[in-house]
C-alpha cells in the first residue's frame, strides 16, 4: 500500500516538477534538456508526467526549426474545434501582434495547403482570427481577432488603410510650424527690448506641441511623442523650425529671398535642353521670354 | 582655360556683342583650343583674312580676353581667358561700386578703363574730360589715386625683353605704385585737354613728350572687384536680401532709423565692418576665414565715425552668431571677444540656397526635404528616404528619380554580388554639391547666353524705332535749349515733334523696349553674381 501511495504522490510531484521546468523555459524545452534537468525522476515517471500534461493540454509539443521537438506551456486558450484548428490557432496566437504569414503557418503546423486553407477559413468564419496586410507589401498575415496589429505592420499612426496618410502628415507639419511661429511671435512681442529673452522664450519643448495637438483635437487618436518627433524631424528638414542641442525647437525666421536665377523663365523652361540660337526653339523666338518681358 | 559648351557659347556671344562677328570667331577658335598664330590662321583659312585675325588678336589681348605665353617649343601660344570675358557682364556693377565708394569721377574712370581695356592715367583723364567738360583734373586724379590705393585698379606689367618673339613682362614690381610724373605734367595736360581733337592728333604724331607716364598702363583689377562682390553676396545672405547697402552707405542711415530697425542697422553695419576688416588684410579672393575682435571693430567704428557703442557691437555679434547658420562664430575671449566669419561655409550656404531655390521652383517643397535629408545622412536607399521624409513609397521614389534626372541627387549602386544584378543591388542616393554646382554653372551660362541673345534680338527688332528716337532727341534738345521760346510753347513744340516722329503706339513700344532691356540687364547681372558664387565654391574645393 505504501509503495503504491508513494508512486501516486511522486506522479503528482513529477508532473509539477516538469511543469515548473517547462514554464521556466520560454522558448520551450526539448526532451534531452528536460531529462538532464530532472535527474530525480525515473524515465517512466517522466514520460507519464509529460503524457498526462499533454493529455490535459497543459503542455504542447512543437516542432522547432531544426526539426527538434520541444515541449511548451500551452498558452492558447481552449477553442472548440478540430485538432488542426487548435494547432493553427495556437500558432497564430503565439505570433501575438506581429501576425504570422501563411508560409510560416504551413511550416509550423505541417499541414498541407488544402487542409491549411480549410482550417484558416473556418477559423475566420468563427471570428477567431483575421487577416491583415502589412504596409508596403502584399503579404497577408493572420492575427488573433481581438488583437490590434503591431506598429511595424500598420506603419503607426500615420497610416490608414495601409496607405501613408500624407494629408494628415502635412496638416501636422503645418500645425507644428504655425504653433512654433505663433509662440515665436508672442515671445518677440512680450519682450520687445530684449533679444536674448526673445530667443530664449521662443524655444519650446516638443511636449508643448503634443499637448496643444491633443487639446485642439487635431487627431482622433493620441499622438505619441515618438510620432511627434518624426513630424518635427521632417519640419526641421523643411526649414520651418530649427532644433537646439537640448531638443527644444523654435520657428525659423522666414527666409524670403529667392535665387535670382528663378526669376528668369529658362529656370523652369520645359524645353531648355533643346534651346539653341537660330533654331525652332531659340531665345529669339521664345514665348516664355516674351511673356516674361511683357508682364513687367 | 576650358569651360563647358555653354560657357564657351556665352563668352562668344558676349564678345560678339562688343566687337562683332570677326573678333568673336577668332575668340571661339581660341576657346575651343589654345593654339599658335599659324594654327589659328590655318583654322580660319578662307573665312577671315590674316590681317584681321592679327588685329582681332591684338584687340582681345588689349582687353585681357586672350593671353599669350611661350610653350615648351618656344612658340607663342594664345590662350583665351573665359573668366575675364564674363567680367564684362558685371562691368555695370563694378562701375556702380566705384561710384558708391569714391564718387562719380571714379565711375567715369572705371567706364573708360573697361571700355578701352587699358589706359595710362593721363589718357584716362583726357578721355573723361572729352566726354564731360565739367570734370576737374584734380578730382579725377584723386579718385584714380583712391581706386589704386584700394587696389581696384592695377598696373599692367611693362614689357621687359623679348624671347623668341614673345614679349616678357616685368615680374617684380609694385602693381599699385602710382607714377609721380603725372603730378609734374599737370599744367601741361590741362592745357592740352582743352582741345581734345588736336590733342589726340598730337598724341598720335608725337606721344613721348606729351605724356610722362606713357607706357604705364592701368587696368581694372577684377579679382578685387570680385572680392568685393563676394563680400556683398555673403552680407546679402547674412542680413537677408533686403540690404542693398554697400559698405559706404552705413553712415547715412544713422539717426533716421526707428528703434525697431536699429537692430537691423547695427547688425548690418557690424557685418559690413567685419568684411571691411578683411579688405586691408587679406588677398581679395582668399578663402580664409576672417577673424575680428571687438576691439578691432571699435577701432573701425571710430575710423568710420559710426554711431555704435561697444554693447551695440557685442549685441550685433551675438545676433550674427546665433542667426547665421554657423557662418559667424565666436572663437575666443581675447580683445573683448574674437569672432570669425567662415567664408567657405558662407559660399557653400549661398550655393545651397540657390540650389534649393531652383529645386523648389522645378519640383516642390518636399523635394528640398529629400535633398536636405540626403545631405544630412549622406547615403540612403529608397526605403530609408521614404521613412525619414514621411512620404509614401511612390512619391519618394518619383521624387528621387526626378532629382537624379536633374542632377541634384546621385545614386550609387552597391552590389551584393559582383554581377550587379538589380535585384541584388542596393541603390544608395546621395548629394554631391560640387557636382551639382558644376552642372549649374553650365546651366547659368546657358541662361546668360539666352539673356544676351534675347537682349540683342530686342534691339534689332526695335532698331527702326530706336533710330527714329535718336533723330528726335536732338530736335527736342534743340527746342529745350532755344532761348526764343517760352516754356509753354516749348512744351507744345516738343509734343508736336514727338507726335510727328513717334506716334503714341511707337512711344509705348519704346517704353516697353526700354523696360525689357533693363530687366534683361538686371537678370544678367544677377545671374553673373550667382555664377561668381558657384565658381568660388568650386574654386574653394570643398565637398
Amino acid at each position: 500500500m505504501t509503495s503504491v501511495k508513494e508512486e501516486l504522490i511522486s506522479e503528482v510531484e513529477s508532473e509539477a516538477q516538469v511543469m515548473q521546468i517547462v514554464q521556466a523555459a520560454l522558448e520551450g524545452i526539448d526532451m534531452d534538456a528536460l531529462t538532464s534537468m530532472t535527474p530525480g525522476l525515473p524515465q517512466v515517471a517522466r514520460q507519464n508526467a509529460i503524457n498526462s500534461l499533454l493529455g490535459s493540454k497543459k503542455l504542447v509539443i512543437q516542432q522547432a526549426p531544426g526539426g527538434l521537438l520541444r515541449l511548451k506551456v500551452n498558452t492558447s486558450q481552449q477553442i472548440a474545434g478540430t485538432e488542426e484548428e487548435q494547432v493553427i490557432y495556437g500558432l497564430i496566437e503565439e505570433s501575438k501582434t506581429r501576425g504570422i504569414w501563411i508560409k510560416e503557418l504551413r511550416d509550423g503546423s505541417g499541414l498541407n495547403q488544402l487542409q491549411l486553407r480549410k482550417t484558416l477559413k473556418s477559423l475566420e468564419t468563427k471570428k477567431l482570427i483575421k487577416t491583415i496586410k502589412a504596409v508596403g507589401t502584399t503579404k497577408k498575415c493572420y492575427i488573433v481577432f481581438d488583437l490590434e496589429p503591431d506598429m511595424s505592420l500598420t506603419g503607426g499612426t500615420f497610416y490608414s488603410d495601409q496607405q501613408l496618410d500624407s494629408e494628415l502628415i502635412n496638416t501636422l507639419i503645418s500645425v507644428c510650424g504655425s504653433y512654433a511661429s505663433s509662440r515665436r511671435k508672442h515671445a518677440i512681442e512680450s519682450n520687445p527690448n530684449n533679444i536674448q529673452m526673445q530667443r530664449e522664450s521662443s524655444y519650446i519643448r516638443p511636449q508643448e506641441i503634443a499637448q496643444f495637438i491633443t487639446e485642439k483635437r487635431v487627431l482622433n487618436v493620441p499622438l505619441s511623442l515618438e510620432d511627434l518627433e518624426r513630424i518635427l524631424e521632417v519640419a526641421v528638414l523643411d526649414g520651418t523650425i530649427e532644433r537646439r542641442a537640448d531638443g527644444k525647437i523654435r520657428a525659423c525666421a522666414p527666409r524670403s529671398s529667392i535665387s535670382p536665377l528663378v526669376s528668369v523663365p529658362c529656370a523652369v523652361c520645359p524645353v531648355v535642353e533643346d534651346c539653341r540660337p537660330g533654331y525652332v526653339i531659340s531665345p529669339q523666338s521664345c514665348d516664355y521670354m516674351k511673356n516674361w518681358l511683357a508682364e513687367l | 582655360m576650358g569651360g563647358g559648351k555653354y560657357e564657351t557659347q556665352m563668352c562668344v556671344i558676349i564678345v560678339e556683342d562688343i566687337f562683332g562677328k570677326i573678333v568673336s570667331k577668332v575668340l571661339e577658335t581660341l576657346l575651343n583650343e589654345s593654339c599658335q598664330l599659324a594654327t589659328l590662321v590655318y583654322k580660319l583659312k578662307g573665312q577671315i583674312k590674316t590681317v584681321l585675325i592679327k588685329k582681332s588678336l591684338s584687340t582681345l589681348i588689349n582687353f585681357g580676353f586672350v593671353t599669350f605665353s611661350l610653350d615648351t617649343n618656344n612658340r607663342t601660344t594664345y590662350v583665351a581667358d573665359s573668366e575675364h570675358i564674363q567680367y564684362m557682364i558685371s562691368a555695370p556693377r563694378a562701375c556702380l561700386i566705384a561710384k558708391t565708394l569714391y564718387g562719380p569721377s571714379a565711375e567715369s574712370i572705371c567706364i573708360e578703363l573697361i571700355s578701352q581695356g587699358r589706359l595710362t592715367i593721363s589718357e584716362t583723364i583726357r578721355r573723361i574730360k572729352a566726354t564731360d567738360e565739367t570734370a576737374e583734373f584734380s578730382n579725377i586724379k584723386h579718385s584714380f589715386e583712391e581706386l589704386v590705393k584700394s587696389n581696384f585698379l592695377i598696373r599692367v606689367p611693362a614689357v621687359e625683353s623679348e624671347i623668341h618673339g614673345c614679349p616678357q613682362f616685368i615680374t617684380s614690381f609694385d602693381p599699385f605704385a602710382l607714377p609721380t610724373a603725372i603730378m609734374e605734367k599737370k599744367e601741361e595736360k590741362v592745357d592740352e585737354s582743352t582741345d581734345t581733337a588736336s590733342t589726340s592728333r598730337k598724341r598720335k604724331a608725337d606721344s613721348t613728350p606729351s605724356d610722362a607716364d606713357a607706357g604705364q598702363y592701368w587696368k581694372i583689377n577684377w579679382s578685387r572687384f570680385n572680392g568685393y562682390l563676394r563680400d556683398e553676396l555673403i552680407i546679402d545672405y547674412l542680413i537677408g536680401g533686403g540690404s542693398t547697402a554697400t559698405m559706404t552707405h552705413m553712415n547715412h542711415k544713422k539717426g533716421e532709423e526707428e528703434d525697431g530697425d536699429r537692430t537691423q542697422y547695427i547688425t548690418q553695419n557690424v557685418a559690413h565692418l567685419m568684411f571691411k576688416m578683411n579688405e586691408v588684410r587679406a588677398k581679395p579672393l582668399s578663402m580664409d576665414s576672417i577673424t575680428v575682435s571687438i576691439t578691432d571693430l571699435q577701432r573701425l567704428v571710430r575710423e568710420n565715425e559710426l554711431n555704435l557703442s561697444k554693447p551695440d557691437i557685442e549685441f550685433a555679434c551675438q545676433i550674427l552668431v546665433d542667426e547665421s547658420d554657423g557662418i559667424v562664430r565666436k572663437v575666443g575671449e581675447s580683445n573683448g571677444g574674437l569672432y570669425t566669419v567662415d567664408i567657405r561655409h558662407a559660399i557653400r550656404q549661398i550655393c545651397r540656397h540657390h540650389c534649393e531655390s531652383l529645386i523648389r521652383e522645378q519640383f516642390e517643397g518636399r523635394a528640398i526635404r529629400v535633398m536636405r535629408l540626403l545631405e544630412n545622412r549622406h547615403f540612403l536607399d529608397e526605403e530609408q528616404v521614404e521613412k525619414l521624409s514621411m512620404m509614401s513609397g511612390k512619391e519618394a521614389r518619383e521624387m528621387l528619380y526626378a532629382l537624379v534626372e536633374e542632377g541634384y541627387v546621385f545614386n550609387k549602386p552597391v552590389g551584393r554580388s559582383n554581377d550587379f544584378q538589380p535585384a541584388r543591388t542596393f541603390y544608395l542616393y546621395y548629394v554631391d554639391l560640387p557636382r551639382t554646382v558644376r552642372g549649374l554653372v553650365e546651366y547659368t551660362c546657358k541662361l546668360v547666353r539666352n539673356l544676351v541673345i534675347r537682349q540683342r534680338h530686342e534691339r534689332t527688332e526695335n532698331k527702326q524705332l530706336l533710330d527714329k528716337d535718336a533723330n528726335v532727341q536732338p530736335i527736342i534738345e534743340n527746342i529745350r535749349a532755344s532761348d526764343q521760346l517760352d516754356d509753354a510753347s516749348k512744351l507744345a513744340q516738343i509734343a508736336e515733334v514727338e507726335e510727328m516722329y513717334l506716334p503714341g503706339p511707337d512711344r509705348a513700344q519704346l517704353a516697353r523696349f526700354r523696360k525689357a532691356q533693363a530687366t534683361l540687364l538686371a537678370a544678367q547681372d544677377q545671374s553673373i553674381r550667382v555664377l561668381l558664387a558657384f565658381k568660388l565654391f568650386l574654386a574653394s574645393g570643398q565637398s
